[in-house]
């Protein structure tokens, strides 16, 4: 069970910094396909919530049960200080960035080309969501590789 | 055929996909160019050449998470600290950065294919070289060097094989 979430977890948050990455592709074209950039946002936002509520039974039923015990007694504490650490807190960013993104494209698309300053901000956001989602998969490699 | 097997079968044809359809966009760039004018068919083909290292990128990134996953199921987690690992990851996100700075038009075209043509070899060269033994720091150190003698060459090539544009009369 608890492998089958391990790989749930991994899968569908590659799925949402995948999405993400295309969000970011999307919005710099000159021509927004704004359907495409929609569906990719929402993609993003319902891939991140699941990822991290498989994530969150992975750290209880794992991680808390004596993965943590056994990283911070060795010589590689630093993984479970710092990177689990910034890892779960950071995480939670990710699906509400995604959700303001697809908010922002729902209901604002038709005004991004008279107020272009909108769109660029997006796209900063949109970027942050990226790669703060490549932050939390590396993060998620070291501490694999510390357990 | 095993997971193991299909994962790393699917990392090589992304591998693949990458070098050549890299090493394909250089060639045809410069091709197209040669006559000082960019003709609807060359853009064609230039398009299909991304899409096919669109293609490599995502199979290359998706068999590789499904390598550091089935590493990490079987226990073997020491490979997932490994700088080999961690110089291959660098490359990586070195080449989904770039493609970001190519479409937003942030970095000229020759930067970013020189760019993308040695990250995509460096990623190759690391990744078939059986129990690589350098450390981090002086492979990157090794791949910025060959950034800037590889970007020279390819420069010489194009002024070498492009004609000079001409002034607007």
């Amino acid at each position: 069970m608890t492998t089958f979430v391990l790989i749930a977890h991994v899968l569908v948050g590659l799925v949402g910094v995948g999405a993400s990455y295309a969000v970011v592709l999307a919005l710099l074209k000159r021509d927004l396909d704004v359907r495409f950039a929609l569906w990719a946002s929402a993609l993003a936002f319902g891939a991140y919530l699941v990822s991290y509520a498989f994530g969150a039974y992975y750290y209880d039923a794992v991680y808390k049960a004596g993965m943590e015990a056994m990283i911070r007694a060795s010589d590689r504490a630093w993984v479970d200080l710092f990177f689990m650490e910034a890892k779960g807190r950071v995480f939670l960013l990710l699906p509400f960035l995604s959700g303001v993104i697809a908010a922002t494209i729902a209901g604002y698309h038709a005004s991004f080309a008279e107020h272009s300053e909108l769109k660029r901000a997006l796209v900063f956001v949109a970027l942050a969501t990226f790669l703060i989602g490549v932050f939390v998969t590396a993060a998620g490699v070291v501490v694999s590789g510390a357990a | 055929m095993d997971i193991y097997a299909l994962l790393i079968i699917l990392h090589v044809a992304g591998t693949i996909l990458g070098v050549g359809g890299s090493t394909f966009a250089e060639v045809l760039s410069i091709q197209a160019q040669r006559d000082g004018k960019f003709t609807p068919e060359e853009g064609q083909m230039l398009h299909a050449t991304f899409k096919v290292l669109r293609v490599g990128m995502i199979l290359l990134l998706l068999s590789g998470f499904g390598l550091l996953l089935y590493y990490r199921i079987i226990g073997a987690t020491g490979v997932l600290l490994e700088p080999m690992l961690w110089v291959k990851l660098t490359f990586m996100f070195i080449i989904v950065i770039n493609a970001l700075l190519l479409q937003a038009k942030l970095v000229p075209f020759i930067v970013g294919g020189t760019l993308s043509f040695v990250t995509w070899y460096a990623a190759f060269i690391v990744g078939a070289w059986r129990g690589f033994p350098y450390d981090y720091v002086p492979t990157m150190a090794a791949y910025i060097v060959s950034l800037f003698v590889v970007g020279y060459i390819l420069h010489r090539v194009h002024l070498y094989f492009i004609p000079p544009k001409q002034p607007a009369a």
